[in-house]
């Protein structure tokens, strides 16, 4: 791993809630390159979600560096909103913006920010409604779609700001069963596109089959980290095979 | 499409109700009518008596005019017939001396006359009455009224049955004018004339009473003030009471401008002080939530949390009281100015906390994916957050202008002419509470309705978008 294929490099990230009482992130540190598929799991509360919402700043640490091309977001000079241009999110609850419809839900953000032209960024957006094969849901409204749909249209109204990373955290938590396959497809193709991304899941199965690296995290720490075949079929720590053995 | 004939279906049914209640109402006031016939009858001798009777119980004084012309009118009934009003109608043909053909002919010299006689009697040092120019006229004009041709036609005299045993006439003024030959005609004339011509020369006599009542009473029947008895049903005196009442609250004197000139201030108090309230309480709504959720503008923050205190803390009137008569009459603040403010700080206070409400009922999800984005705090508040918190807040906004609209309604406290003073100006005038005070609220209900209406409808529009 070559030190110029690093996109984000995190140094020993805290975060603490009631005057340091709790620790939810209590120094993590971790470099994510180009290509790359983290995928973090852990017990909940282990403060897998919120050092995902650290990389974007949804959440502010307490201490620590997030370095980006060699600036560290924590500065107060950084331009946190230019960052986030670059860092598309998912959410577990999809977030789409009810009042507008899925076309303009997908480019609202490139016209505005990146001063794409209504016609650009409408051709891109309808580009990526086909791969994900909604596309002649295009002028319906969130409220009309089902969760799947829902997801899938979050994912690719990130992608339409062509961001160099993308975060998930759980994105099929909030799914019925049924749907959280067709979401993960799209991920897994989005992975085989080379697309870097963090993902925070409870899904093993798509964790062992795309991830690039595997992080189990607990207590606010890195417990252990290494590739699915090291973490599921080897695991060394006490505490992630206590944890594999409920989850598996 | 459903929706539209539905719609028509309604307007079909509210105009069926309309016609049938306008039916039922016509229905009513001709039954109200037809019961109201008389069951005493009246034969044409009766009538005829009773005619008699009531001619020679005038009070015609000493004016030999009057007894000449009333002992000489004739008359014969033709036929007694019974109206809807307990009334009988008794035509008569008549025969009466021709009084006011004779005056006409006659008045200038009978003028000139009695002008000489008052003019020898002043120069002489006596006293003229007007029972000396009675005296005078019952000697010379008295034989030229006899030699009058007689005046016959038919005429109807109305009796009314007031409770009594047999129908009582009423004569009024214009029938007894007809059946004594123009005889009160005569009377208003001569009482109204104030210039007269002798020998070529004119005289002003307006403030000589003693001339004009002398002659006035040889033509006599004064003090002549008979009254129609109101046989009217209860239904028929209720509805005229209220026309009455409404010509005088409304018609009389163009007292309607009031309300109207009331309306267009209330409307204009309303309106400014809608688009004040919207940008105050916009203002300290945002002020709010960026303290909020940045913890920026602590000083602004506060200041927006006492103005709120402040406004949502004390009486409407209070505050009306305080802004104009301390703050603004002294610096020379006009009424409607200080009005407009009053109510605009009024309403922006509840605006803000309304606004502030729907902003913070929006999912915070939403701001984290505009923000996720890319979008800054603002632009994602812009694009993201208030389109929702507008369309949430709506149904709460439209009740703070309804209240404002009618909060406005003291705004007379300060004098300022709107709606609710221009009812209580004209109910100073007519003394009446019911008219202005009703008409007042039906106008404000009636604003209430198309407000409400019109928010309806946009609501409906914004609601569309999310279906």
């Amino acid at each position: 791993m070559n030190a110029e294929n690093v996109l984000v490099k995190v140094k020993d990230l805290k975060k603490h809630y009631n005057d340091g009482a709790v620790h939810a992130l209590d120094g993590v540190s971790m470099n994510i390159s180009r290509g790359e598929v983290v995928v973090i799991i852990g017990p909940s509360g282990s403060g897998k979600s919120t050092f995902l919402r650290s990389l974007n700043l949804l959440e502010v640490p307490t201490d620590g560096e997030i370095l980006v091309g060699g600036v560290n977001l924590l500065d107060k000079k950084a331009n946190i909103n230019l960052h986030r241009q670059k860092m598309g999110m998912v959410f577990q609850h999809f977030n789409l913006f009810p009042h507008m419809t899925i076309l303009r839900n997908m480019t609202i953000a490139p016209m505005k920010l990146l001063k794409k032209s209504k016609e650009e960024a409408e051709k891109k957006a309808m580009e990526l409604l086909h791969m994900v094969g909604l596309a002649d849901r295009a002028e319906a409204y969130p409220s009309q779609l089902s969760g799947g749909q829902k997801q899938r249209v979050a994912i690719v109204r990130a992608l339409c700001m062509e961001p160099e990373i993308m975060l998930f955290d759980e994105p099929t938590s909030a799914l019925d069963p049924e749907m959280v396959g067709e979401v993960l497809e799209v991920m897994k193709k989005l992975a085989r596109d080379g697309m870097t991304m963090v993902v925070v899941t409870h899904e093993m199965g798509f964790a062992r089959e795309v991830g690039s690296r595997v992080v189990f995290m607990d207590g606010g720490q890195i417990i252990e980290e290494g590739t699915p075949e090291e973490i599921f079929n080897h695991p060394k720590s006490d505490r992630l095979q206590g944890f594999l053995a409920k989850v598996l | 499409m459903k929706n539209k004939s539905m719609k028509l279906k309604k307007l079909w049914i509210a105009l069926s109700v309309i016609l049938v209640c306008a039916i039922a109402f016509g229905v009513v006031l001709v039954v109200d009518r037809l019961s109201n016939k008389t069951d005493l009858t009246m034969t044409e001798e009766e009538a005829a008596v009773q005619l008699r009777e009531a001619l020679d119980a005038l009070p015609l004084k000493v004016a030999k005019g009057s007894v000449y012309v009333v002992e000489n009118t004739t008359f014969e009934v033709l036929s007694v017939e019974y109206g809807t009003e307990k009334d009988v109608l008794v035509t008569v043909s008549y025969s009466t001396p021709d009084a006011k053909g004779m005056y006409e002919a006659k008045k200038e010299s009978i003028f000139a006359e009695v002008w000489q006689y008052w003019q020898e009697r002043e120069a002489a040092g006596r006293k003229t009455g007007a029972t000396n120019i009675l005296a005078l006229l019952n000697k010379s004009i008295t034989p030229v009224l006899e030699e009058q041709p007689k005046l016959t036609g038919e005429t109807t005299v109305v009796f009314y049955d007031t409770g009594a045993e047999k129908p009582q006439l009423y004569l009024s003024d214009e029938t007894l004018d007809t059946l004594l030959g123009g005889y009160i005609t005569v009377r208003d004339d001569i009482t109204s004339t104030t210039k007269i011509t002798v020998d070529g020369e004119t005289f002003d006599i307006e403030k000589n009473n003693t001339i004009r009542t002398g002659i006035a009473n040889y033509f006599g029947l004064n003090n002549y003030d008979a009254e129609r008895p109101d046989t009217s049903t209860p239904l028929t005196k209720v509805w005229n009471s209220f026309v009455n009442d409404l010509h005088k609250n409304f018609i009389e004197g163009d007292r309607w401008k009031y309300l109207a000139t009331g309306l267009g201030n209330t409307l204009a108090i309303t309106g400014l002080a809608l688009i004040l309230g919207i940008v105050l309480g916009f203002l300290s709504a945002v002020v709010r939530v960026v303290h909020e959720q940045t913890g920026k503008m602590v000083f602004l923050d506060r200041l927006v949390k006492l103005y709120v205190s402040v406004i949502r803390g004390t009486p409407i009137m209070v505050q009306l009281l305080i802004i104009y008569f301390v703050l603004l009459l002294p610096a020379g603040v006009d009424k409607f100015p200080a009005a407009v403010l009053c109510f605009g700080l009024n309403s922006g206070a509840y605006v803000s906390e309304i606004i502030r409400g729907g902003i913070m009922s929006i999912d915070q999800g939403q701001t984290e994916a505009g923000r996720s984005l890319g979008f800054g705090f603002g632009s994602t508040m812009i694009h993201i957050i208030l389109p929702q918190a507008f369309k949430a807040v709506l149904p709460s906004l439209c009740n703070e202008f309804i209240t404002l609209l009618k909060e406005t309604s003291v705004a007379f406290y300060i004098g300022v002419a709107d709606l609710t003073q221009g009812g209580l100006k004209i109910r100073s005038i007519t003394y009446s509470n019911f008219m202005p005070l009703i008409a007042v609220a039906l106008i404000y209900l009636v604003l209430v309705l198309i407000l409400t209406k019109l928010v309806g409808i946009l609501e409906r529009r914004l609601r569309k978008s999310e279906r």
